[in-house]
């Protein structure tokens, strides 16, 4: 009965359909985007050292370039960042949550590293951090928590978790529900709260009016809440947030 | 979608029960380059359930259905192809084949088509009158030209590493499975 169990969920990763996003054709990208197989890499043009890599997880069957768009307007605003989409086996991140550390050779050098991600990815991410505690200086997680296996209470660097309003897919009961997982928790109420006090946190901040699909360009996603706000409009205050966040590191 | 999917998995396994004649394939995919460029690593892994149809002692006409995940994602492949086989010895034989790709990978709010080619040969073990085991290499190309609206990389190089478990006939035959 159980290899029935895995068969049948086997056969149904397999048939998942990925979310495509915007066509690239159609997108003005400012910075250097350098794809490979493995990972999709976004740099200042003519720059070849980093103060910050930022590694990217994408959400579960999500297109990685479904990302690209707001991340490189993350470049354009810390120009001294260097942010890298991981490409995971069959989109999913859960079949290896190490990638990023996997690819750290490969790729130009960078003082500090962090960890980022949405909703699958996100959590892939405090995987990937917890069996890597001193290879990374942050994490950021986008409407994602971590799961019950990976306890970073005791992480010594902060955390920043941003979510939205109208996620019906990562709720706010959710995040709570394993806030334990994480360092203590300071609560944003807006992005007004910056600069954010010192020490080792985990700062929340929900984006008013948003919802879980539009921390990407990929469409309306399946089980979603409806946003009050547009993916632009929310992926500028990520954009903000995060901007604020990796400048206090 | 899945069920367009299913139905066709189902319409093609239903033969196979009925043929006795089948290899289900177990493909894990080394990546040798992808547009112009020359690389190492791993690209993905696949199921194919192929049906031969013999034609002579040593020759063969293939067709299978592939499930299996690359780069971009999930795909599902119709290969057709032909197969020559030698026989060295009673235990197993050598065998050559190449073969056409032709299918889709799994997007939404699209499916994307996905075509290629390949090449590959190996050796099968005689385990039994009706079961054999096979390892198998080669080369295969693959391409989804609508990808390129979405990403600079969309078609690849693989070198296949494959174990093939072949199902041979009900009847006694002086043929190998």
């Amino acid at each position: 009965m159980r290899y029935l169990f895995v068969c049948l969920l086997a056969f149904a990763v397999a048939v998942s359909c990925t979310h495509l996003g915007d066509p690239i054709s159609d997108q003005d990208f400012v910075n250097d985007i350098y794809e490979t197989p493995d990972y999709i890499r976004i740099t200042e043009p003519g720059r070849d050292s980093f103060e910050k890599g930022l590694f990217f997880y994408p959400g579960a069957l999500v297109d990685p370039f479904a990302y690209v768009s707001w991340l490189d307007s993350l470049v354009t605003v810390n120009p001294m960042l260097m942010v890298v989409v991981v490409k995971m086996p069959a989109n999913l991140a859960v079949f290896n949550p190490g990638k990023a550390f996997a690819l750290q050779d490969e790729l130009p050098p960078a003082n500090r590293w962090l960890l980022s991600g949405h909703s699958l990815g996100g959590a892939m991410a405090c995987k990937a951090v917890d069996d890597n505690r001193d290879k990374a200086v942050a994490i950021i997680l986008l409407a994602a928590y971590a799961d019950d296996k990976d306890n970073l209470a005791n992480w010594p660097h902060p955390v920043l978790s941003v979510s939205a309003e109208f996620d019906d897919l990562a709720t706010a009961a959710d995040l709570q529900a394993a806030e334990y997982l994480l360092p203590p928790p300071y609560r944003m109420a807006s992005t007004a709260d910056f600069p954010m006090p010192p020490g080792i946190q985990t700062f929340y901040y929900e984006i008013p009016g948003g919802n879980h699909a539009q921390f990407g360009n990929y469409g309306e996603q399946e089980g979603d809440g409806q946003a009050t706000i547009s993916a632009g409009e929310q992926q500028a205050v990520v954009i903000d947030i995060i901007s604020q966040f990796i400048n206090r590191l | 979608m899945k069920n367009l999917v299913l139905s066709v998995l189902f319409c093609f396994t239903s033969s196979y029960l009925q043929a006795q004649c089948i290899d289900a394939q177990f493909k894990s995919f080394r990546q040798l380059a992808y547009e112009d460029v020359w690389i190492g690593g791993w690209s993905g892994g696949a199921l194919e359930m192929t049906y031969r149809h013999q034609l002579t002692r040593n020759d063969a006409l293939l067709g299978g259905a592939e499930l299996g995940f690359v780069s971009w994602g999930n795909q599902l492949l119709f290969n057709v192809g032909y197969e020559r086989r030698w026989h060295p010895g009673v235990r197993g034989w050598l065998s050559a084949s190449t073969y056409l790709s032709n299918g889709f990978a799994f997007f939404t709010p699209d499916p994307l088509y996905v075509g290629g080619f390949g090449v590959r040969g190996g050796y099968s073990f005689l385990l039994g009158r009706k079961l054999a085991l096979g390892f198998y290499t080669g080369v295969r190309y693959y391409a989804s030209p609508g990808y390129a609206d979405y990403s600079s990389i969309n078609s690849y190089w693989d070198l296949p590493i494959e174990m093939h478990v072949h199902f041979g006939r009900r009847k006694s035959t002086p043929v190998a499975p």
